[in-house]
């Protein structure tokens, strides 16, 4: 009896302190502004870790010498998913994953289940890359968590539990519109776009209060008649000129300029309904974030016919550029130029070529505008050209190393027949006018290439074997590592000076299509992937 | 790319290839009993309705309308969409069944509900079906007998093919061929062969770090692995860390001279000998490649 009450009150005792200190670990901080911007390397707070967008961190435990000895610790399979593109968010020790139209929050360190918010999905939504509910990731202030639903809604939930504190909805479905992105906080401000893109909407880029959900500033991607920017449409396409804003952008603190990529015009492959540059499609954004007002544009590809939206990550980066320091803008973008612009007023430095399948310009001219070659727009009967509709790259994240200097992009060599035919709107349908399709006995090769941030040359490539069908992106880190995924479902990690493979695992996924992202938890570095449909965490093995 | 160097040891290994080809064909000459009963093997699996070819034209530019966008002008599927020459519900499903997932969508997809005049579904069905409707449902001329002595004799065919396990394994099993593929898609392997998947069915040789030097066909790959069968039909797996050389033939292994070996009459023979290779019922394993979506 004695014992057994002994050992009953040093239980108490012990789960008393456990109590203690689960409260004190697991609790979700309560993340301020100030904190997004500083995160600490050992949490991950926002979709590209930073506001930069260089998807870079610091933490170095995990480097070239042991990486040889990192093992997977933990798989999530997540529930309902049939493929995964998220990065997740850590926030002290708590990860968010989000799967279709569902968000899991977990135990970092061990994967184990917090809790979930799920959504049915919308089956009446009629096309686009929302209908099946895939998602990119949460955003994170305060004890609140952010989500943009399937259907165009942004909710709020309580980081403890999920608990829905607001609902705005963003726009309606059944003009096409939909959510995929992870949202952006910036001050007490949610931003966040939306997809649709092939589906007829007008772009839009939101700010929603972060406490209430009330709109704060909406930002149309495309004029309305009359207003500056129309004079590039001309015919009916305007009406439903899509424009989306579906992947997540960058933000200067200083210049307290938002960024923010948009993507092609609408109907995608056919421009005859829509002659002239046709903005601001194809562009990245300079926006004032406490305004929505604009500050500056930049167009990749006026009047695009290939789809190449540019919604690839606009990374901030502070740089030397010819002699002097320079707050400077570096996107590769889907039509095979690498560019680089000044961030402050969006003038263009300089823009190369960062992939070799690449006919559709010669270059891209003082002026900023690319040197169309003819003969490249899409034809009834198919034309080749190359990137191929793809990509030469995507939305998948490349990343930067500012003690290499080097961009890590994913590259796709590829290219392919492109068609087009008149295509009236349809309300919440595809508006794609025909679209492109791969060329027998040419299937493609994907690369990751490590471009100079000082000359835009090639330093090195990793070619990849593969099907040339999957939607991987990087990570790299202060242990001189760039992680990826590549073409056959393996998590790689190389040398971030010279492209040397070091470590790899095969995750099993067919096609992997999410970006790698790394946190701590007590001073042990993770890496983690959502990797088809599981997400799998890594740590070293000693 | 290449180096000279390179291209050089290509050279070498198609003539190896060749080479390898033949000795295969002395070794396995022996078990090469061309079996009998395969016609009556081959009997009609559950047939879908033939199509019209007024409702199939008519489909075809309602799919270039809707459909090509995402599942390509040919139907073989893009980026935004699956290969629908392919598939479960495409190629065995019935009509009924096809005509209900345009109508409705498939639910968790991009695959939305396209709402359509009955008479429109049905030509979309016809012509979606006529992309993919097997060598096995369709009648081909020929003698059928002929063709098989081709196939285990003169075509040379059996050296790397097997059916119903009679032949050999250096090149795809052809046992459900007439079964899953079209007879456009069987006659153009036979005539022009192309290359294949980029990690199957070419010829390889690889240089291990002892030196030792094989040479097959390759069955899987990746950047850290390499999955071959060798020219005595063993599975030889590597890592390419324990090799010195891997060099890889830029097409599959199939010759490309069959349409000089054989008249046209013998191709017409063979091609109604395999359109008539399906398996029935039991384990219908799909073994050509899917891309998931």
């Amino acid at each position: 009896m004695k014992r057994g009450s002994l050992v009953h009150h040093s239980f108490l005792l012990s789960l008393f302190v456990i109590l203690l200190l689960l409260s004190a670990g697991i609790a979700p901080a309560q993340i301020s502004y100030q904190d997004l911007v500083h995160p600490d390397p050992k949490d991950w707070l926002t979709y590209s870790g930073d506001y930069s967008g260089r998807r870079y961190s610091s933490l170095s435990q995990i480097h070239t010498k042991n990486v040889a000895s990192l093992a997977a610790e933990w798989i999530y399979p997540v529930p309902g998913a049939n493929r995964l593109l998220v990065t997740p968010l850590v926030v002290n020790g708590l990860m968010y994953v989000t799967g279709h139209n569902s968000i899991f929050a977990l135990d970092a360190r061990t994967g184990r289940e917090i809790w979930r918010y799920s959504r049915p999905l919308r089956a009446d939504m009629v096309s686009g890359d929302a209908r099946p509910g895939i998602n990119r990731g949460v955003a994170v202030l305060g004890e609140k968590v952010f989500f943009e639903t399937q259907d165009a809604h942004m909710l709020a939930l309580h980081a403890k539990n999920g608990s829905l504190i607001w609902e705005t909805e963003i726009a309606d479905y059944r003009d096409g519109y939909g959510g995929t992105m992870a949202p952006l906080v910036v001050k007490d401000k949610v931003i966040i776009g939306t997809s649709g893109g092939d589906e007829g909407i007008r772009g839009l880029l939101d700010a929603y209060d972060a406490e209430t959900g009330k709109r704060q500033w909406r930002f149309w991607t495309i004029p309305n008649s009359g207003e500056p920017g129309s004079e590039t449409w001309k015919g009916t396409a305007i009406e439903h000129g899509c424009g989306a804003t579906w992947l997540t952008g960058t933000f200067d603190p200083e210049l307290n300029l938002l960024y923010w990529t948009t993507g092609n015009p609408c109907p995608d492959f056919y421009g005859e309904d829509r002659l002239g540059d046709n903005l601001y499609t194809d562009c990245v954004l300079a926006l004032d974030v406490d305004s929505g007002k604009l500050k500056w544009h930049y167009q990749f590809t006026p009047h695009d016919t290939h789809d190449w939206d540019a919604t690839q990550i606009p990374m901030l980066i502070d740089w030397d550029f010819q002699g002097r320091p320079r707050k400077l803008l570096a996107q590769a973008n889907r039509n095979g130029f690498f560019y680089v612009l000044d961030r402050t007023n969006g003038k263009l430095l300089r823009a190369k070529p960062f992939v070799k399948s690449l006919n559709w310009a010669k270059g891209i001219g003082p002026d900023g505008r690319p040197e169309v070659l003819p003969d490249t727009d899409p034809t009834p009967q198919g034309k080749k050209t190359c990137p191929a509709v793809v990509g030469a790259t995507n939305w998948y994240s490349p990343s930067y190393n500012p003690q290499t200097g080097l961009f890590y992009v994913i590259a796709m060599e590829q290219c392919n027949d492109y068609v087009s035919s008149a295509r009236g709107y349809e309300r919440g349908k595809g508006f794609e006018g025909t679209g492109a399709q791969r060329i027998a006995n040419e299937p493609g090769q994907k690369f990751l290439r490590a471009i100079d941030i000082r000359t835009g040359n090639l330093r090195w490539e990793y070619p990849m074997v593969g099907e040339a069908d999957s939607w991987a992106g990087t990570l790299s880190t202060a242990g001189g590592l760039v992680f990826f995924g590549d073409d056959s479902g393996y998590l790689v990690a190389v040398e971030a000076e010279t492209g040397k493979a070091l470590w790899h695992f095969n995750t099993g996924a067919i096609r992997l299509s999410a970006s790698p992202m790394t946190f701590a938890i007590n001073g042990q570095q993770f890496i983690t992937l959502a990797a088809g449909t599981n997400v799998v965490t890594f740590r070293l093995m000693h | 790319m290449d180096s000279p160097n390179k291209m050089t040891r290509r050279n070498h290994l198609s003539r190896h290839v060749s080479l390898a080809v033949l000795w295969v064909s002395i070794v396995t000459c022996g078990e090469l009993r061309p079996p009998r009963l395969l016609q009556a093997q081959a009997e009609q699996p559950g047939k879908p309705e033939s199509p019209d070819s007024a409702m199939v034209e008519t489909g075809s530019k309602l799919f270039g309308g809707s459909c090509s966008v995402c599942h390509g002008i040919d139907g073989k599927g893009s980026a935004r969409g699956p290969d629908l020459t392919r598939g479960q519900v495409v190629t065995r499903g019935k009509d009924d069944e096809l005509s209900q997932l345009i109508r409705k969508g498939v639910p968790g997809s991009s695959m939305g509900a396209f709402d359509m005049p009955d008479l429109q579904i049905r030509q979309l069905v016809a012509f979606i079906r006529s992309l993919s409707t097997p060598a096995a449902h369709v009648a081909v001329p020929g003698n059928q007998n002929s063709g098989q002595q081709i196939f285990f004799g003169k075509g040379h065919c059996s050296e790397c093919h097997m059916i119903r396990g009679q032949g050999g394994s250096l090149g795809p099993d052809l046992s459900n061929i007439g079964g899953e593929r079209t007879l456009a898609e069987i006659r153009e392997s036979i005539l022009k062969p192309g290359s294949s998947s980029p990690n199957k069915y070419r010829g390889v040789y690889v240089v291990t770090e002892s030196g030792e030097r094989i040479e097959g066909t390759l069955r899987n790959r990746d950047n850290f692995s390499l999955q071959i069968m060798d020219r005595t039909g063993k599975f030889r797996f590597f890592l390419i860390s324990e090799l010195r050389e891997v060099v890889l033939q830029e097409k599959s292994m199939m010759p490309n001279d069959i349409g000089s070996l054989l008249n046209s009459e013998e191709v017409q023979n063979l091609l109604a000998f395999l359109s008539r290779q399906a398996v029935v019922g039991g384990n219908q394993i799909e073994n050509h490649r899917r891309r998931p979506r």
